[in-house]
C-alpha cells in the first residue's frame, strides 16, 4: 500500500514510524508549532514525550511560583536558555496516558507571532527536544493506541484544514462518516460473499438453492460497484474542499481586476491605481468563500507587452490561466468592447469561465448589440467593484462552482483522503472483474475471489471482515449442517 | 518395584485417524514406533458419520495421499458410495466424498498398522508424560510401565476427560461404552499448556431392518467413482444407495416440548460445539420457522445392521429420540440401536504448538487431531500425518516439513490453528484457503509428492510413476500452449463441429480453453496428435482447466510469490518483542506467546495491527543492522587491548546487542 503524498497513511515511511529513542531508551521528546501557520491572536508550541514537562519548564517562569503541573493553564513568562524574556503566556502540562499522543505533553500558549513561536521551538530544541516531522503527533497518538487509522488520517487533514469548512469535513471523517458510508457497502458485500461461499461449500444442503438469488449475484455486485465508484468519485469534490480552488481574474488593462480582487478580499492587498498595467506580477491571496478556501489570483493585464518586464508578467498571467480552476473574465461596462477584449473573449472560451461586467455604477457603453451577444455566450454577471453591487451574487456563483454544484451544508459525504480513493477504486475494479468473469462463464469460485478482494480493500478503510465474519453470517442465516 | 522400560524413537498415543497416520508415517520413515491405545480392537474407528471427504475435507484426503499417508487408500478400498461434489462448478471447488463400510475401514487400517514393520501396537493407557527441563523423556503408562522416547505424538480425540451426555445425564467416557483418559489431561495441564473444552454430538443409529427405504428419496452414487488416492486405478467394491427423508412439525413439537431434558438445553453442557454440525435441538430453536429439516439416511456398511441418521444429532433422552424418529417418513417402525449422544472433551489451545505441531512447553511432544481443537476424521488424519512426519524427522535430525498456505489445505489448517487458535471445533472449508484455485484435488500430488519423497513416505516405484504423470501434464500444457490451430478450411469445419463457433484467426488450444463451453473433451479431437502418450482424460481436463481459469491462476500465482517474500522475512527465534516501543501490551503478549517465525505469520495473528507490523519490520531491520555492525568495532569506550589479554578476538567479546534494545 503506497503512502500517498497527501495522506497520512497507516503504512508510514520507516523513519517516521520508528519513534526513535535517545540514549536513555525512551522515545525522544518532539516539539512543533501546533497552531495554524501565519499570524494569529494566539500561537501554540506543543511538546510531546517523556521530557515535555522538563524541557518546557526551562523555558517558563510562572508568575506565581510553586504552581503544580496538573493540566491547568499557568500564566508566566517565556524565557530563553539564558533566562532572557521572550514573551508572556500560558504553559499547560498534560500527564500521560490520557493525552492526545498518549505521552506527556506540554503546551506553550504565546502571542501568535511566527517569530516568537519559532524562537520558542528553537529554544526547546536547544534543551534536547527534536523538531517534529509532519504528522508526528498524530502518528504517536496512533502508535500509542489513542486513535485508529481512519482517525489518524482525518486528524492529519484537520491539522492542515485552513478554513472552517475543511475543519467540518475533517471532523465528519473523525466521526466516521466515510466509515459509515463504506461500512454500509461492505456489509451488503459481505452478505453476498456469505451467500456465494455457502453455495460453494454447502451444495449438499437443502437450503443450497436459496443461497444465491435466481437472478444471480451480478445485479447486486454491479449496484455495489456503482456505489463504490461514486464514493471514489466524490474525492474530486473532496479535493476541492480540501485543497480549495484557484480563481484567476483576467481581463484587459484597467477593467478593474485589482479592485475586484480587493473587494473580494475586503482588504487593500493589491495595489490599485488608475494607471493601466500597475499589477505587473500575479498576486495571490486565499479567502474564505463560504468556508471553501479560494486562492484568488490577480493577473497582470493581458495586453501587448511594452517592455521586457511586462512580457514576463504577461507570460506568467497565461500560466495562471492554464492552472486556474475558474476564470473570472472581467469586462468594462463603461467602455465599448474594443478589439483586445474581443480577442480575449474568443481566445479564452473554455469551461470554468465566468463573464463579469464591472463598473456598472457608470453608464453602460458596451452597446446593446454587444451586450446581447455576450449574454448569448453565457451568463453575464453585472457588478461594481467600486460600490460592491453584485459582489454577493458573484460570491455565491463562485461557491456553487467550487463545490461542483453541491450545497455546502456538509450534508453529503465526500472523500478527502487519496489513500481511501485508491482503495475504493481498487474495490470497484475488483467488482467489475467479478461481473466480467461471470459474463465469461467462469464459476462462482472466481467471482467470489474478486468480491473478497473488494471486501478486503473496503476493510482497509473501515475495519476488516475476515473469513470468520463470513462464517458468522452463513451460520446465523442459513440452517446448515447434517 | 522394578518396571521394564521399553525404548522407542517415536511414541504415538491414540489409534484414531490422527494416531494411525502419525504412527504409520513415523514407522515408514524408519523410526522404531509405538502406537499406544486403550483398546487394541478400536483402531481407526468412525465414531461419528460413516463417511470421508466433502468440500475441503476431500481436498485434505487427496493431500494426505500425495504425501504418502494412508487414509485415501483405506477409503478407496472400503468405500461403498462415491460422489464427486460440486461438479456443476469449477474444478477448484470439486471434491470427492464417500460412504465408508466403517467396520471394513477400521479393520483395513488395523491390518496395515499391525503389518507395518517397525510399528508396535501397545494396549494401555498413557497416564503421564515424563518431561525434564522442557524436554520430553518418556511416557508412563497406567500400571507404571514406561516407554522411553524423545518424540511423542498425542492424539487423544474425544477421550481427554471425556464426558458423555444423554438426556441430561452424563457419565465419563471417550466414546459410548469406552472409558476416558484422565491422567493424560492432568499431565498436559501440568506442563502449563492452555487447556480448553469442546463438545460434539452424534445422531441415533437405527436397525437397518426396521427402516422402510421405499418411503424415502433414493440418492445414488456416481456411476464412475472418482477415487481419493492417486494410486487407485478404479473402485471395484460394490456400491450402494443412500436415502433422504425429512423431519416434520410433529417431530419438531416433540423436540421443543422436551428441550429441558436435552443435555444441551438443560445447561449440562457448557462447551462449544461446531456451528456447522448443529444438533436437531439447535436447528429447531434457531430456525423455528422451518417446517422440515433434511436427513441423510446412510448405511454404516455393506452388511452392517445399523443405519446412521445424518442430520439428527441430539442429546435428548433415549425414549424421546425413539419417539422423534418414529414421526419421520420411513422410520415409523424404526428401532434405535444406539441413541445419539453428546461428548465433551479437553483440547489444548493450538497456539501452544509451533507449525510442526510440537508444543513449545515440552520439546519432543507433538499434538494432533481433536486435541488441536479440530473436528473431522480428515482434519485429524492430516494433522496426525504432519505430526508423525515431524516427530520422525526430529529424531533423524532432519529439517521439519512445514507446508505453506499457498501449497496445501494442510498448510492452511496448521497455520490457522497455531497462529489464530480456535474457540469452536475447527473444520476445513475451501473458503479458508486464499489460494483456492491453486489447491484443486488434481494438483495435490504435483504440489506435495516431492515433499513426501523427501521425507521418505513415497516409494521409488510410486515416485517414478508420479514423475511420468508430471511429465505427461507438462507435455500436455506445452502442447496446448504451443500448438497453433490455423483457420484453414478443414480446421474451421472441425472447430465449428466440435466447439460450436467460427475460427477466424490462428489460435492456440490454450487460448480456446478460455472460451465458455470449450472443454478438454470437445477440444481433444482437434489436438489428439499433439498430446503425450498415456495422457488420461482427467490429466487433460486438469491442464485445460488451468488455462480456463487463466488470469485468475496467474493472479493467485503472483499473490503466492508475494506471500513467499513475506514469509522469507524471518523473525529470529530469540527476538524480543517487548523491546519494541509503541507496541501495545496485548500485541507484545500475543507475539511472545505465538512466536511467529516470519512477518507474514505475525500479520495473520488476530489483533496484530498494520501499525504494529510496521514497527516490527522496522525493529527487525534495526536488529539485523545492529548484528551486522556488531562485526565492526564502533564503541570508542571499548579498549582495543582486550583481545591481547584474553586471547580472544575483540569482537567476540562484544556483548551481542539485544534486538530491539536501542
Amino acid at each position: 500500500m503506497p503512502d500517498s503524498p497527501d495522506s497520512h497513511s497507516s503504512q508510514p515511511h520507516p523513519d517516521r514510524r520508528s519513534a526513535p529513542r535517545d540514549g536513555s531508551g525512551d522515545p525522544e521528546t518532539i516539539v512543533a508549532i501546533s497552531s495554524p501557520p501565519g499570524r494569529g491572536g494566539i500561537g501554540v508550541v506543543r511538546l510531546s514525550g517523556p521530557r515535555a514537562a522538563a524541557i518546557s519548564a526551562r523555558l517558563f517562569r510562572a508568575a506565581t511560583p510553586g504552581t503544580r503541573d496538573d493540566g491547568a493553564a499557568v500564566f508566566g513568562r517565556f524565557v530563553d536558555t539564558a533566562g532572557e524574556p521572550i514573551d508572556h503566556g500560558y504553559r499547560i502540562v498534560f500527564r500521560p496516558p490520557a493525552t492526545f499522543t498518549g505521552e506527556e505533553i506540554a503546551e506553550l500558549w504565546a502571542h501568535g507571532s511566527p517569530t516568537v513561536l519559532r524562537w520558542l521551538v528553537d529554544e526547546a530544541v536547544d534543551c534536547g527536544a527534536r523538531p517534529a516531522t509532519p504528522g508526528e503527533f498524530s502518528l504517536r497518538a496512533f502508535l500509542n493506541g489513542r486513535i485508529d487509522a481512519t482517525q489518524a488520517e482525518a486528524i492529519h487533514d484537520l491539522i492542515e484544514a485552513r478554513t472552517r469548512y475543511q475543519a467540518r469535513v475533517a471532523h465528519q471523517q473523525v466521526e466516521g462518516r466515510i466509515s459509515v458510508a463504506v461500512n454500509r457497502i461492505k456489509d451488503r458485500l459481505a452478505d453476498l460473499v456469505a451467500r456465494v461461499e455457502a453455495a460453494i461449500e454447502f451444495s449438499e444442503e437443502p437450503d443450497a438453492e436459496r443461497f444465491i438469488p435466481t437472478a444471480g449475484f451480478v445485479p447486486e455486485v454491479r449496484e455495489l460497484g456503482n456505489q463504490v465508484t461514486m464514493l471514489a468519485g466524490s474525492y474530486e469534490r473532496g479535493r476541492r474542499v480540501r485543497d480549495g480552488i484557484v480563481v484567476a481574474i483576467i481581463g484587459a488593462p484597467n477593467v478593474g481586476k485589482s479592485s475586484l480582487f480587493n473587494r473580494l478580499l475586503e482588504e487593500e492587498r493589491a495595489i490599485v491605481t488608475p494607471v493601466a498595467g500597475t499589477t505587473r506580477d500575479r498576486i495571490e491571496e486565499t479567502l474564505d468563500l463560504n468556508g471553501i478556501p479560494v486562492t484568488l489570483v490577480d493577473t497582470a493585464g493581458i495586453h501587448q507587452p511594452r517592455d521586457p518586464a511586462d512580457a514576463a508578467a504577461v507570460e506568467r498571467a497565461r500560466q495562471v490561466i492554464s492552472e486556474a480552476d475558474l476564470l473570472l473574465l472581467l469586462l468594462d461596462w463603461s467602455r465599448p468592447l474594443d478589439d483586445p477584449q474581443r480577442a480575449l473573449l474568443r481566445g479564452l472560451d473554455r469551461p470554468g469561465m465566468i463573464m463579469v461586467a464591472n463598473k456598472i455604477d457608470l453608464p453602460c457603453r458596451l452597446g446593446a448589440d454587444h451586450l446581447a451577444e455576450l449574454r448569448r455566450q453565457g451568463p453575464l454577471l453585472e457588478i461594481s467593484a467600486q460600490t460592491g453591487t453584485g459582489i454577493e451574487a458573484l460570491r455565491q456563483l463562485l461557491t456553487r462552482e467550487a463545490t461542483g454544484g453541491a450545497a455546502t451544508s456538509c450534508s453529503d459525504t465526500f472523500l478527502t483522503n487519496a489513500r481511501h480513493r485508491d482503495l475504493l477504486q481498487k474495490a470497484a475494479a475488483a467488482l467489475e472483474r467479478c461481473c466480467a468473469a461471470t459474463r465469461d462463464g467462469l464459476g462462482e469460485e472466481c467471482a467470489v475471489l474478486d468480491m473478497r478482494e473488494a471486501l478486503d480493500r473496503l476493510g482497509e478503510i473501515g475495519g476488516e471482515i475476515g473469513i470468520e465474519g463470513i462464517y458468522d453470517r452463513i451460520f446465523s442465516r442459513f440452517c446448515i449442517g447434517k | 518395584m522394578e518396571t521394564k522400560t521399553l525404548q522407542f524413537d517415536v511414541v504415538v498415543i491414540g489409534a484414531g485417524h490422527a494416531g494411525c497416520e502419525a504412527a504409520l508415517a513415523a514407522a515408514r520413515i524408519g523410526c522404531a514406533t509405538a502406537l499406544v491405545t486403550l483398546d487394541g480392537d478400536a483402531v481407526a474407528r468412525m465414531s461419528c458419520n460413516p463417511a470421508i471427504g466433502g468440500l475441503g475435507k476431500g481436498h485434505l484426503v487427496r493431500e494426505i495421499d500425495a504425501l504418502g499417508g494412508e487414509m485415501a487408500r483405506a477409503i478407496d478400498e472400503t468405500g461403498i458410495q462415491f460422489r464427486l461434489l460440486n461438479t456443476s462448478r469449477g474444478p477448484a471447488v470439486q471434491a470427492p466424498r464417500a460412504q465408508a463400510d466403517k467396520d471394513a475401514y477400521a479393520a483395513r487400517m488395523g491390518r496395515v498398522v499391525r503389518s507395518t514393520s517397525g510399528l508396535t501396537l501397545i494396549e494401555g493407557e498413557a497416564h503421564d508424560l515424563i518431561v525434564e527441563a522442557g524436554v520430553l523423556r518418556g511416557i508412563r503408562l497406567a500400571g507404571g510401565r514406561c516407554l522411553a522416547t524423545t518424540s511423542a505424538v498425542v492424539t487423544s480425540g474425544t477421550f481427554l476427560r471425556g464426558l458423555i451426555h444423554v438426556g441430561g445425564a452424563s457419565r465419563p467416557g471417550g466414546r459410548i461404552h469406552e472409558k476416558p483418559s484422565v491422567g493424560l489431561s492432568k499431565a498436559l495441564a501440568g506442563l502449563g499448556l492452555p487447556m480448553g473444552r469442546l463438545k460434539t454430538g452424534t445422531p441415533p443409529r437405527v436397525l437397518k431392518e426396521s427402516v422402510r427405504f421405499d418411503r424415502m428419496e433414493r440418492q445414488a452414487g456416481d456411476a464412475v467413482p472418482v477415487p481419493f488416492s492417486f494410486e487407485t486405478e478404479a473402485i471395484d467394491r460394490p456400491q450402494i444407495d443412500c436415502h433422504i427423508t425429512f423431519t416434520n412439525l410433529e417431530a419438531h413439537r416433540l423436540i421443543r416440548d422436551n428441550l429441558s431434558r436435552s443435555s444441551m438445553y438443560s445447561g449440562a453442557i457448557s462447551a462449544t460445539g461446531p456451528r456447522y454440525c448443529p444438533s436437531i435441538e439447535d436447528k429447531i430453536v434457531r430456525f423455528a420457522d422451518r417446517e422440515r429439516h433434511q436427513l441423510f439416511v446412510e448405511p454404516e456398511g455393506l452388511t452392517h445392521p445399523w443405519i446412521y441418521l445424518n442430520g439428527l444429532s441430539t442429546s435428548l433422552p433415549e425414549e424421546i429420540q425413539a419417539a422423534v424418529v418414529r414421526c419421520i417418513p420411513g422410520l415409523e417402525e424404526a428401532v434405535i440401536a444406539r441413541p445419539g449422544y453428546a461428548v465433551e472433551y479437553d483440547f489444548v489451545q493450538p497456539t501452544a504448538c509451533t507449525h510442526t505441531l510440537e508444543t513449545r512447553a515440552a520439546r519432543g511432544l507433538y499434538l494432533a487431531g481433536q486435541i488441536n481443537g479440530t473436528t473431522g476424521y480428515e482434519e485429524a488424519a492430516a494433522l496426525g500425518l504432519m505430526a508423525g512426519i515431524n516427530a520422525a524427522l526430529k529424531v533423524r535430525g532432519e529439517e521439519p516439513l512445514i507446508l505453506d498456505r499457498s501449497e496445501a489445505y494442510i498448510g492452511v489448517l496448521i497455520d490457522d490453528l497455531v497462529l489464530k487458535g480456535t474457540t469452536e471445533p475447527y473444520r476445513m472449508f475451501t473458503s479458508r484457503a486464499e489460494y483456492r484455485l491453486l489447491l484443486d484435488i488434481d494438483s495435490a500430488d504435483l504440489r506435495l509428492t516431492h515433499h513426501g519423497k523427501r521425507v521418505g513416505l513415497i516409494s521409488a516405484a510410486r515416485y517414478a510413476k508420479f514423475l511420468e504423470r508430471e511429465a505427461r501434464i507438462a507435455a500436455c500444457a506445452a502442447a496446448l500452449e504451443n500448438m497453433s490451430i490455423s483457420p484453414n478450411r478443414a480446421n474451421v469445419a472441425r472447430v465449428r463441429e466440435q466447439l460450436g463457433f467460427t475460427l477466424t484467426e490462428p489460435a492456440t488450444p490454450a487460448r480456446l480453453c478460455r472460451r465458455a463451453g470449450v472443454t478438454f473433451d470437445t477440444l481433444r479431437p482437434l489436438i489428439a496428435d499433439a498430446l503425450p502418450l498415456g495422457l488420461t482424460q482427467r490429466e487433460g481436463a486438469y491442464v485445460a482447466n488451468r488455462f480456463r481459469y487463466g488470469g485468475y491462476i496467474e493472479r493467485q500465482e503472483r499473490d503466492r510469490a508475494r506471500l513467499r517474500r513475506e514469509e522469507n522475512r524471518i523473525i529470529p527465534p530469540d527476538f524480543e518483542f517487548a523491546g519494541i516501543p509503541g507496541l501495545s501490551h496485548e500485541v507484545v503478549e500475543k507475539l511472545t506467546a505465538r512466536r511467529p517465525a516470519s512477518v507474514a505469520q505475525a500479520a495473520r495473528i488476530s489483533g496484530v495491527t498494520p501499525a504494529a507490523l510496521s514497527l516490527l519490520a522496522i525493529y527487525l531491520e534495526k536488529s539485523r543492522r545492529a548484528q551486522v555492525n556488531a562485526g565492526t568495532p564502533r564503541s570508542h569506550r571499548r579498549r582495543r587491548t582486550d583481545s591481547r589479554y584474553s586471547g580472544e578476538p575483540a569482537d567476540s567479546r562484544t556483548p551481542r546487542r539485544h534486538p530491539g534494545s536501542e
